[in-house]
């Protein structure tokens, strides 16, 4: 049986970016079912199809540039690029497709977050984070604590006309990393400041290819 | 600032904010200004329970299918998105166009339960539309209700215009003409309700006078004039293959509680337990023709890519060669990697082949619902399953590796007495025992639950008076007591003081129009949720109301009182119900529908299995 896996690019914003990544996995699936593509599935008691988000994305977290593999039983060309387009949700759109041979792994990332705050945000911000911020985790029960710096390169904070601008160079260490939204999180109960997220971009994401 | 951008600056800030998006496959998109009318659909519970709900959608694209109308959908926001809204001021909204509700033409809720009903105050209170009817002069939109709950309609009765009894896909229509002919002429609003009061399946409470007696119960129940109906008659679907069914359906982008595709193969149930409202309401039993489920279920699957495709019925196993319809469906579905699913299978050692073949039982669990622990008591309720077919079913189940058992029940039906409920524990220990005797390695577990029975309006229990919470309390201590006993068994059960709530509403009056807003004043909301429900809000809100809430549930009726929902009128004639209560009481059971006529009424609607329809 022929069996090929493709790499999806793809973009994501409004509204679909409040989707969670079970649930990209399976609109993907629907879609590709609507359109009568064959998808390769596991076998098993309990098939299902082998997508695989190159990075998960979070709740609410909108990106220029995604990308996801998936096996499937048939060849594919361009033109399921606009197929899929037609079908799918406002705020996803897929950019483009191949044939993947290699593999990938992500290096580091930038990310952009919107936020509604008070003027002097900033400054306790910064504050915050020269005192070797802990964000704080609780798996099953377990706490442990990771540090910012371990995984932040670096970061900013502007204060823009109806908001407060916060870019943050992450890095990915054996696939783990932080997220920014942690790290705004974790400065607000300890400084007690209030906040409200507005909107949060992967803006770009540096790969490292693996043969 | 527009709505829709009000509402997404809260989306980062809410649990779950998938449910606010609107967005899904499926879902119809129109340019509001070129409608004559808006129709906001309006569920009174979140968003991942509405859209489990085949009424919902069905009606949706119905609605829709009318170039006229732009039918959008409203849920019940969870209570931090509430809190969000209120701070921001962002009154309730639909997930098409991110319009509030206040600008609809027309307010459908729909009623499926009854814990629902603080929900629909909530809804319309975050929308600000003025709660009581009569507040809400021509301008404001119209407010309708249906569903099951509508064949009690009273408790609600100061809110809705104009109730939709029986099956919505029968009138919604024609309530739609004359709606538009209301709101582009200077009819009104009175002249538009009376009107609505002569379309046959709309109850317009306003319309009718109830006058008490000094004990509390009803002396008369009267139309204020003579032009409307004295009893409104439910409107039901004749003929399954000529109805709407849509087969392009809204299929949600986030996990919803039944997330899958469904078809409908037939409504309503001919077994006539007596317990049973549903079983009463949607009488008579109609099949949808194979031919058509096959049809509908290929397109369903096509349009909306999901991988399950349910078959929805009362009881499948009624459908007349359900092993071929199964087999059918399997031709085009196993290939795609769909599961067909068959939930409400009566079990036993035929469909547990058929289950074997067609399903893909993940967690392999046996359920039954003998609902009680004795032939006598089931033959009281009409409950028509036998204790030595639970045990073969349950053997073979064991011997073919399912692990799980799980058994329903109810406490407090009438006539139970102690012995009843020790043959609960009776049927668990044996079926324990079977396990044993297997010799079989796997652990086994086995569920028993209970729930309270609560007399429903239109069944032969609607007399009846329910168990005191005391009564409750102790049953369900001495069924935990007995059943700590055997190994493997737990002991699951539903809250008291939620079915007492169940109980009241069910059979209330209108003055429990009141109680709800007091209620809904000191906070309730979400009330089968459990971590709001708080009876003792409740209680408050009865005695502001100056009533007490067990002259509604725990009192037993006798046939001659006039009841607060007799001007419904479901087919089934009262005589009928009288009949089943005795019949009951001396422990007889009826035939079902299948067997042969009993006469309960229905047989004037001229529909399914009455008159001979058998798919
Ligand atoms: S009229 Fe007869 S067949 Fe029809 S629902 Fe009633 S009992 Fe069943």
């Amino acid at each position: 049986m022929l069996v090929k896996r493709y790499r999806f690019y793809f973009s994501r914003d409004l509204p679909s970016c409040f989707i969670s990544h079970l649930d990209m996995v399976r609109l993907f699936e629907r879609a590709f079912r609507r359109l009568g593509i064959k998808l390769k599935f596991t076998e098993g008691f309990n098939p299902h199809p082998k997508i695989t988000f190159i990075l998960p994305m979070a709740v609410g977290l909108c990106s220029p540039e995604e990308m996801f593999e998936v096996d499937v039983e048939e060849e594919l060309d361009e033109k399921v690029i606009e197929r899929l387009n037609l079908i799918l949700p406002k705020g996803l759109k897929v950019l483009k497709i191949e044939e993947t041979i290699d593999k990938i792994q992500v290096s580091d990332m930038y990310y952009k977050c919107f936020i509604e705050a008070k003027e002097d945000f900033c400054k306790l911000f910064e504050d915050f984070m020269k005192e070797n911020p802990k964000i704080r985790r609780e798996k099953e029960g377990k706490v442990t604590f990771r540090n910012v710096w371990d995984y932040l390169l670096s970061y900013e904070c502007n204060k823009k006309e109806n908001s407060i601008e916060l870019v943050f160079h992450i890095n990915v260490i054996n696939g783990s990393y932080i997220k920014p939204e942690d790290i705004i999180k974790s400065f607000s109960e300890e400084y007690n400041f209030e906040y409200k997220i507005l909107k949060i971009e992967r803006e770009k994401v540096n790969y490292q290819r693996v043969i | 600032m527009i709505v829709k951008d009000k509402v997404f600056k809260l989306l980062y800030n809410v649990e779950k904010p998938g449910r606010y998006i609107g967005n899904e496959i499926n879902m119809v998109e129109k340019d509001p200004k070129k409608v004559d009318i808006r129709f906001a659909f309006c569920f009174p519970d979140i968003y991942e329970i509405g859209m489990s709900h085949l009424g919902l959608k069905i009606l949706y694209h119905l609605l829709n299918e009318r170039e006229d109308v732009y039918c959008e959908r409203a849920f019940m926001p969870w209570v931090d998105m509430q809190e969000k809204m209120q701070k921001d001021g962002v009154k309730l909204f639909t997930l098409e166009t991110f319009t509030t509700l206040d600008e609809f033409d027309i307010i459908g809720f729909s009623l499926s339960y009854e814990m629902s009903y603080t929900n629909v105050l909530k809804m319309l209170k975050l929308s600000g539309i003025p709660l009581e009817s009569k507040n809400r002069p021509k301008g404001m939109p119209i407010v309708i209700a249906g569903g099951p709950c509508t064949y009690n309609p009273e408790p609600l009765w100061e809110f809705i215009d104009v109730f939709v009894i029986g099956e919505g896909e029968e009138v919604i229509l024609e309530f739609v003409d004359l709606f538009e002919r209301y709101k582009f002429s200077d009819m009104s609003k009175e002249e538009f309700l009376l009107e609505c009061s002569n379309i046959p399946g709309c109850y317009v409470p306003s319309l009718y006078d109830v006058r008490y007696k000094g004990d509390g119960t009803i002396e008369a129940i009267l139309p204020k004039t003579s032009q409307v109906p004295k009893k409104v008659k439910k409107r039901i679907v004749k003929d399954m293959d000529n109805v709407y069914f849509p087969t392009r359906m809204i299929t949600s982008l986030i996990e919803v509680v039944h997330d899958r595709s469904y078809v409908e193969v037939s409504r309503g149930c001919g077994r006539g337990c007596r317990f049973c409202q549903a079983g009463v309401i949607y009488r008579p039993v109609r099949f949808r023709s194979k031919e058509k489920v096959i049809e509908y279920s290929k397109r369903l699957l096509e349009s909306s890519g999901c991988n399950e495709i349910s078959l929805v019925s009362f009881s499948t196993s009624d459908y007349p060669n359900v092993e071929v319809l199964a087999k059918e469906i399997l031709q085009f579905t196993e290939d795609k990697k769909v599961n067909i699913s068959l939930p409400s299978l009566r079990l036993d050692s035929t469909s547990l082949e058929l289950l074997k073949q067609i399903e893909k039982v993940r967690k392999p669990t046996l359920t039954f619902a003998p609902e009680a622990g004795t032939q006598r008591l089931r033959d009281v309720i009409n409950k028509n399953i036998k204790e030595e077919d639970i045990y073969s079913t349950v053997k073979l189940a064991f011997e073919r590796g399912f692990q799980n058992v799980k058994l329903y029940f109810m406490l407090g039906l009438p006539t139970e007495t102690d012995e009843d409920i020790i043959g609960i524990y009776e049927i668990a220990k044996n079926i324990r025992q079977i396990y044993s005797d297997l010799g079989l390695k796997k652990r086994v577990r086995i569920t028993v639950s209970t729930s309270f029975f609560v007399p429903k309006p239109h069944t032969p229990f609607q007399w009846e008076a329910q168990d005191s919470i005391d009564e409750m309390k102790r049953k369900m201590k001495m069924l935990k007591e007995k059943l700590s006993k055997i190994k493997d068994v737990e002991y699951k059960w539903h809250d008291f003081y939620l079915s007492k709530l169940e109980g009241v509403l069910s059979r209330g009056d209108r003055r429990i129009s009141r109680v709800l807003k007091n209620a809904v004043e000191l906070g309730c909301q979400f009330d089968d949720w459990g971590e709001f429900f708080d009876f003792s809000k409740w209680q408050l809100a009865f005695e502001r109301a100056n009533l007490d809430y067990k002259f509604y549930s725990d009192r037993k009726r006798s046939f001659d009182e006039i009841l607060p929902w007799d001007m419904i009128d479901t087919g089934v004639s009262k005589e009928f119900l009288m009949k089943e209560c005795r019949l009951a009481y001396e422990a007889k059971p009826t035939p079902s529908c299948f067997e042969r006529c009993v006469g309960c009424g229905v047989a004037t609607f001229k529909g399914g299995i009455c008159v001979g329809k058998k798919v």
